[in-house]
This record gives C-alpha cells, structure tokens and sequence, in this order.
C-alpha cells in the first residue's frame, strides 16, 4: 500500500524490539489515549530530539542542539524581493521576507543548548536573545547593509537546531539494527535540504538500495563514540559557525580532538607529526621539519605542508619511509562457514590458502561498490577485512546484515593491533636490520603474509601496500607497537628512512592508480566501470552483485574511470573539476582529492549520450577550459575507449591488476 | 517636564508558557523574556511627548530581578534617556508584588520630581492591574487609566480612557499618573545603531533597602493551572446547517 497518515499531537513513548528489528511504537496523546502500531520500518526524523529518540530505538544518532539566530526588521518602504546575501566572512547572510530583511547568523563559537535533554515541549519555541553574542555580526551587519541603521528591529529570534560532528546531515539505516533509518540533524540546512533527503530516503527504504551515492550523509559513517554528550557538546560549538567559514582544503576541526589516538601518537608528536583527523583518530598528516611550526597554513594555493609531504612522497619512491595506519578498520570474521560466507559477499575468491592477502569489493545487487577491503586469510576459519579507518562500521555492517545462516561471528578488532607501514625499495633491507624473518620474494611475495620476530617482539608482516611497491604493513599487538616502532625508527636512522604522513600516503597512492574508496569510487560506481574488473573471481560460488556484473560484461560499459597527468604542475584539483575538451562537456568529475605532488587526478569520463547518471558534471559550467591552461593527458586508457562506450573492455591500471593478479 | 516611565520584565508573548507540573507556578527557566507590551506603549508616548517638546528627560525604571536591565536597555535603545534599577530579587520566578513596587515608586518619584509617571495599565504575567492605582493613592496624585490619547495641556493632562461603555475624557492636574492601554500607539522598534547605543546610557544600580521598602510576598499562590484544553470543533456544510446546529444547542 502507498500513501501515509500523518497522526498529529502524538508522542512516541517506546519501541518494541526483537533482535535487531523494531516491531512496534507505542504512543500516547494530549488527551491521554495510547496504542502502538505495529511496523515493518521506522524512521527517526526527530530533529533535535533524534538522539534521544535513537538511543531508545539502540542507534546511534549524533547531534546537538545549538542555539540559532536572526532578526527581523520592521517593514522596508519600498522594498522588493531580493536575492539571498550571504557574507561569510561577515557570518551572516540576509533576505528579504514579506517586506522585511531578515539576517541571520552563522557565528564562529556557537552555543549549544539543551545538554541536559531538549523537553518534550520545546516545539515551535524560540529561547531568549543573546544581543552580546549575536553583535559582534550586527555591527558588522550595519555596514553591509547600511538600511539596518534607520530600520527598527522587529524580532530577535532565538532557536535551536541540531547539528552534527561534520555538519552533515544524517540519513539512512542506522547501524546497530535492521530496520530503523534515520533522517535528522539538518544543521541549519533541513529545509532546503528536505526534498532530496526525503526522496532519496524513500528510494532507498523502497528499494533496498541507495539511489546514488550517499556516503557524506550515510548515517554508518558516525563512529560508535560519536554519541557521546560531552564530544557533541565541544564539537557543536565548531560545527555551526564552519557552515560559513573557509572550507580550505585538508582544514581540521579545532574542537573535540585527541579522542582516538593511536598507540605511536606520542612519538609520532615527538618527531614533528602533524595530526589530522578521521573519525575520531588523530593520524599524522605529515613531519614538520625540526625548527619549522608544527601546524597547518590553510591556503587555497599550496599550503605550507607541501615539500615536507613532497620529500616524504620521494623517501617513498626512492628509499623507505615509516607510517602509522592502526587507524586501519580490522574486522575479524571466524568460524566454521567464515569462507563461504566471505565467498557469498565479496566479489573475489577468497578460496584461498592460509597467509594469503586478497583485494576485495563487496558489492550489491547493482554491481556497485559497498566496500573495498583487504582479505587476509589468517586460518582455515578466520580472516581478517582491513578497511579505511572510516568505513570500519559500514563494513561490519554490510556483513552484518548479509550474514544469514552462515556460522560465522564478527568482531571489530581495529584496537587489537597497531599496523606500521615500511614503504619504500629499501624496505627490505630495512626491515632486515630488525628481524631475522625472511622477507624475500621466495618467502613472502606480494599478496601474502607471515608471522615474523621485529625487536624482542612478535608481528605479522603483510606485503601489500597503497603507495606502491615494495612494501611491508606490519601489524602488531597494540601493547608492542611502541617498541617495535623504536626498533625501525633505530635502524632506520642509518638509512636514512624519513617519518611519512598520509598527504604523502594521498598522492602516491593517486600516483601508483589506486581508488580510494569515498572519493573514487562509491556504492553509485560499478565495479567494472571502476577498473576493478580484475578482482572478480572467475570461477566459484554465487555472490551479491554478480547479475550486475554478467549484465554490464554483456551491455558494455556506460562510463569509465580514468586519470589525466597535467603537463602543468601548479593548478591544485580539490575535487569534482570539470574537464572540458573543446569547450564541450564530455568528461568529467574527479572525486578524487587534489593530487599533491603527483599530478595524476581521477576522473570519471562519460559519453555525453551515457550521462545522465552523471549529470552532476555534464551541467559543469562551461568557463574555461583545463585550469591554468595545461592540457589533459591520458596517460593509461586510449581516447577511443572514452568515446566509444560499448565494448571497451575493463582496463584496470596496469599496476593494480599486476599487483594483485594471482 | 520630566517623565517616568516603570518596565517590568515579564515572559515573552510568543512564548508557550509552561506551567510547572507542581502546580506552584510557570516555567522560567532559559524562557524568552520581554518588556511588558503595556509599558511598551507607555514608553513610546514618552519619546513622542520628548519629541513634540513636552517632555525633557525620560527615567526608565525597573523592579525586578538583575536581568531586568536588558528591558531597560531596551527602554534605553527606543529613546528613554537614563535608568534606574531596583534589584530586589534573584530568582526570577519571585514577582514584586505592586504595592512594594508602589511604594518603590513613590521613593524614587519623591527623588526624581518628574511631572508625569506613565505607566502600563496591567502586566501581562500576573494582570494585576494595580499599580499605577496604588502609586497614585501613595503620592496622593491624581490618576488617568486606561489611556487611549494622552495631551499635555500646560498644568493639566487630557486624556481619553477606554471605558466599558466607549471613550471618556478626563482633565487631570499634573503631576499625574497615567497609566496606558492598548490603543495608545504603536511602539516603535528600536534600530540597531540605538540598541548598541543603549549600551553606553546610565543605569543606576539600587536595591529596595535603599528606599527602606520592604519586598517580601503578602500574597500566596495556593495553585497555578492552565486553562482546560480547546475542545475541538466540527465543520458544518452551510449556512443553513451552522444555524440548525445552532439551535440545537440552544445558543440562538
Ligand atoms: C533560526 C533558524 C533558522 C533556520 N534557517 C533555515 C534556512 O534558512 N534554511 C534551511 O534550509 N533551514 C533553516 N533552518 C533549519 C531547519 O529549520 C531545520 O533543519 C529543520 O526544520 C529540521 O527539520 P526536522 O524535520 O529534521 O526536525 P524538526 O522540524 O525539529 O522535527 C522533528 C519533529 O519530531 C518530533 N518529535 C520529537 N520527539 C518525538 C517523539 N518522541 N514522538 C513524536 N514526535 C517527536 C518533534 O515534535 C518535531 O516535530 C533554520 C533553523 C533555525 C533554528
């Protein structure tokens, strides 16, 4: 049945649960009635109450109230409709409503309101004006505007509104159960945001299936500790002012910090680390010389940060370098059907021997990419998923969710184990100095990984990399990896091994054609199109997606995901640049953040006849051509694969499908 | 001629008030609060006997708790020329009660020897409705209540007052009390410059023991309730129906 009864005045008061699904709300009224209505989904849309709300239902919704203002003046003679004015340097923006101007607020430390619970009540109230808070804007205001100086002020509104740890809105199924979604904490955005959110939630709920990539608003990307009061609180302050500040590229957050930190972040600090953040954990984004401050110049040309990260990326190319990724999301899948049940969601054949490492996508029914992971095989019945320090919870959840009547049981074991990276063509040797393992080709190739003694300690050393070859991830019980960081940092010494943040990690990652998931390729990109062809098993069992993939093998693919070198070095591509040939509009749309040091971007090309799914970049507007007037170079796909849509053959960088052909 | 003009801070009247679930009074707590509307209107038929030359100064005055002087900034910030705050509570749900506010008044009026208090005629939290009454008979003043055209006629004020039946106008000898009704003005809305401007105008901190005025309650609030919920109503296809209906109710 389609169609909705909207029930007014009525309070939900608890939710009856059965596993992992809510099977019935019960309610009451001003006139003291109450039932329940039984239910096959819920959806929390309780605004600012939504994380109250959520910690009834057992998810996780984070958000705070803050406080919100704007005034209004008395009538204008004269005055008409107008444009929306936004100054956000001035924090403020102003409109013209009913033949008043209405100005509003976007301060730098907000204040949040209601840390002790939003009351029941608090509908279509406003809390009381804070003129000493809201001046400094107006002051500013008269300026602008000098109108505001003759007019009389009608209202000064104050009222809350929620906003979020990354000021963007929550949306979609929540982890933890199977049946509630989420559409809360708008921050200051809810209605011109409502219509899209709402269709894109319903398509979603429909079908199974997000519409088209959500990933900035998913409600999986909030961390677990994200919900707790006194970080929302801190964080909140930050969150509604930023909404008009700078967004410079790679700007950190200044407020709730340091509450994940990896078991190396002191020494890291030590040695000059800058740290940025990702939800939650402070990871060293790159080595400040000795002498130079360590902290972020924000600028829209290169930032301060740019040679140290170039001279790491080079340590990297040309001799060895040490990061930290503990940050890396670990799920641990074991028992009996762990297997199979791997077989069932991944696309890749993880019938493999013990020791070996499988890059990976699980896909859904589309095709496209929920995850893209590493697979390591650690026993007959266990592996282990390493994913970006983002995904971590989605990841879990998607398997969660696609477990059945497999007997297997998942853990998230991010914490268990620090993972320090040894990248570099000197690695070996490095890593030669600190343990009497054997790392040889013979031993260990690509792809595989062993036990291994580092220092007095034990560890795993993975051989894979993201930056390149050669390359060793070690990973390390969380209590050793302090000690087994000072042995390679020891020995690395003579050789000169350089400390690496993850810009560099960023841009020799763009370099060597990795994807990044989130940026490159998201649920909305099939795994054909996407280049990953080659990591779909031939043989074996069913697995989610695999129609698709038949499906699309037989249509031809619709669009392809390329890279372009720039000749020009200088031009700094962010994200989502239009790439113009001829002033036309035939490619288009890197995800992928600005390529540092390596001037590789990705982008997804269309055929214009193919792009309404990528619409978004066919309606570029049509300014100049190739920023900084350097032409496009496709370094590893031929034009006529571009242009020709059908039959083009997934053509994976060669590196990627060499390094993890098996 | 000098005016004074009492404000009193009092919940916002766009705000939902809340009764407490004890019944002992309304919810204060982080609720909007805003200059009593009447003594808004008293404020602006200062600034405009100010601007027409009657009137030379213009003492805004509360009595309350200290918040209350951002109602008198914004007396201040529409045109009043200086303040004088009485603190005579901290906790906001504590109402002066008029005869101490009456007696205050009558201190600070015997201090400042203005021509004319002009008053609001009620507040709209406790509608008392006494105040300018119970100062007028302090002062032994005549009063003039309910204003609806307030004109200064050299020692004497003519003012319309809005009574039961329609309009009456009355002569009274100034000094006098006024106190204002709704249909005096409309109160202007002070512009930001003026608001920011406020900031920098006098105002004089007291408290009651400076008067020797005695504050303490002489009223007890047995209970606070809100009024019974709206029933809802029914829709009636015409005319014709709504009389017939109407009659069956026996209201026509
Ligand atoms: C001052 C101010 C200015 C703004 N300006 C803009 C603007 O210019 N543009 C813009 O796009 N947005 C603006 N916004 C933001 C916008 O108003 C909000 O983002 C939007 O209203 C949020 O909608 P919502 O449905 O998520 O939450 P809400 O509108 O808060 O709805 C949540 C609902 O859930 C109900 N609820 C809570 N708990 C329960 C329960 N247990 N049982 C039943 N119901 C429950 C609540 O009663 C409420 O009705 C502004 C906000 C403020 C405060």
């Amino acid at each position: 049945m389609r169609g909705a009864k909207i029930v007014e005045r009525t309070k939900v008061t608890g939710f009856e649960k059965k596993g992992r699904r809510i099977t019935g709300v019960s309610w009451t009224n001003e006139t003291g009635e109450s039932g329940r209505i039984a239910c096959d989904m819920v959806v929390n849309c309780a605004g600012m109450w939504g994380h109250e709300v959520g910690r009834q239902m057992g998810v996780n919704v984070p958000l705070h109230a803050c406080e919100h203002f704007y005034i209004v003046t008395d009538t204008v003679p004269g005055l008409t409709q107008l444009p929306v004015l936004r100054v956000p340097e001035e924090c403020a923006y102003y409109k013209e409503d009913a033949g008043k101007i209405l100005l509003g607020a976007f301060e730098p430390v907000a204040k949040p309101w209601g840390m002790n619970g939003i009351p029941d009540s608090f509908e279509f109230d406003q809390l009381p004006e804070d003129f000493d808070h809201f001046e400094p804007i107006l002051e500013r205001a008269v300026n602008r505007m000098p109108l505001l100086a003759e007019t009389g002020i009608h209202t000064f509104f104050n009222g809350p509104e929620s906003f979020t740890p990354d000021d963007a809105y929550h949306l979609g199924l929540a982890p933890g159960m199977d049946n509630v979604w989420v559409a809360a904490g708008f921050n200051s955005i809810g209605i011109q945001s409502a219509g899209g959110a709402g269709s894109a939630l319903a398509a979603w709920m429909d079908t199974g299936e997000k519409p088209f990539d959500l990933g900035d608003v998913d409600i999986a990307r909030m961390q677990p500790f994200q919900g707790n009061r006194h970080y929302l609180f801190e964080r909140s302050r930050e969150t509604l002012g930023l909404l008009y500040a700078d967004h410079f590229p790679y700007r950190q957050k200044a407020t709730a910090r340091g509450i994940r930190r990896s078991p190396l972040h002191e020494q890291l600090l030590r040695e000059g680390a800058v740290m940025g953040e990702l939800s939650g954990w402070e990871r060293a984004n790159w080595f400040a010389d000795p002498g130079q401050p360590a902290e972020y110049e924000y600028s829209w040309t290169r930032q301060n940060w740019f040679d140290n990260a170039a001279r790491e990326h080079r340590a990297i190319r040309e001799n060895v370098g040490l990061y930290d990724m503990s940050s890396f999301g670990k799920i641990r899948v074991e028992g009996p059907d762990a297997e199979a049940f791997l077989n069932h969601v991944s696309a890749s054949d993880l019938s493999v021997p013990v020791g070996k490492i499988v890059y990976s996508q699980f896909l859904n029914a589309s095709g496209g990419i929920e995850a893209d992971v590493t697979v390591t095989r650690l026993s007959e019945t266990a592996y282990l998923v390493v994913t970006p320090a983002a995904t971590r919870l989605a990841d879990q959840e998607w398997l969660r969710r696609h477990m059945g009547a497999f007997r297997v049981a998942l853990f998230d074991a991010t914490a268990a184990e620090a993972v320090i990276c040894v990248m570099g063509p000197r690695s070996r040797d490095l890593l030669r100095r600190v343990s009497p393992s054997d790392f040889s080709n013979a031993t260990n190739p690509f792809g595989t990984c062993r036990e291994i003694e580092i220092g007095m300690a034990l560890a795993r050393a993975h051989r894979v990399t993201y930056v390149g070859e050669l390359g060793w991830e070690i990973y390390v019980s969380a209590e050793m990896a302090a000690h087994v960081f000072e042995v390679l940092r020891e020995a690395g010494r003579e050789m000169e091994a350089r400390l690496c943040g993850l810009h560099m990690m960023d841009s020799c990652r763009i370099e060597k054609g990795f994807r990044h998931f989130g940026h490159d390729i998201s649920s909305e990109d099939h795994i054909l199109e996407a280049g990953l062809g080659f990591a779909i098993k031939k043989t074996g069992t069913d697995y989610i997606g695999r129609d698709a993939v038949a499906r699309r093998r037989e249509e031809g693919l619709r669009h392809r995901l390329v890279q372009f070198m720039l000749t020009d070095p200088e031009p700094l591509l962010y994200h989502a640049e239009p790439i113009l040939r001829d002033g036309g509009s035939w490619a288009i749309s890197p995800r992928a953040p600005m390529a540092t040091i390596s001037v590789l971007p990705w982008a997804w090309a269309t055929s214009p006849a193919r792009a309404s799914r990528r619409r978004r970049c066919s309606t570029a507007p049509t300014r100049s051509k190739w920023p900084g007037g350097a032409s496009a170079r496709k370094p590893r796909s031929s034009p006529s694969m571009i242009r020709n849509p059908k039959g083009s053959k997934p053509d994976p960088s060669p590196s990627l499908r060499e390094r993890f052909a098996r | 001629m000098k005016i004074l003009v009492p404000v009193k801070r009092v919940i916002d009247y766009n705000v939902k008030v809340r009764v407490k679930s004890d019944g002992s009074g309304v919810d204060l707590a982080n609720v909007k609060m805003s200059m009593n509307p009447f003594d808004e209107i008293a404020v602006e038929e200062a600034i405009r006997l100010k601007e027409a030359g009657t009137a030379s100064e213009i003492v805004a005055v509360s009595i309350g708790v200290k918040q209350a002087q951002e109602t008198l900034r914004t007396a201040l910030a529409m045109g009043a020329d200086r303040a004088i705050l009485v603190v005579a509570a901290d906790d906001p749900a504590q109402d002066i009660e008029p005869l101490a506010v009456a007696q205050i008044l009558s201190k600070i009026v015997e201090a400042e020897e203005p021509g004319l208090v002009l008053c609001g005629k009620q507040a709209i939290d406790n509608d008392m409705n006494a105040t300018g009454q119970m100062l007028s008979a302090l002062l032994g003043w005549s009063q003039a209540t309910f204003a609806s055209e307030v004109k200064i006629d050299g020692e004497s004020a003519q003012v319309t007052r809005e009574v039961d039946g329609g309009l009456q106008t009355i002569s009274v000898k100034l000094p006098a009390i006024v106190s204002v009704d709704l249909r005096l003005n409309e109160p202007r809305y002070a512009s930001l410059p003026n608001i920011m401007k406020a900031k920098k105008k006098p105002l004089d901190e007291r408290t009651p023991a400076d008067y020797g005025v005695d504050v303490s309650p002489r009223l007890e609030v047995v209970r606070t309730a809100e009024p019974p919920e709206r029933k809802a109503g029914m829709m009636v296809g015409s005319v014709d129906d709504l009389v017939e209906k109407l009659k069956d109710l026996g209201v026509v």
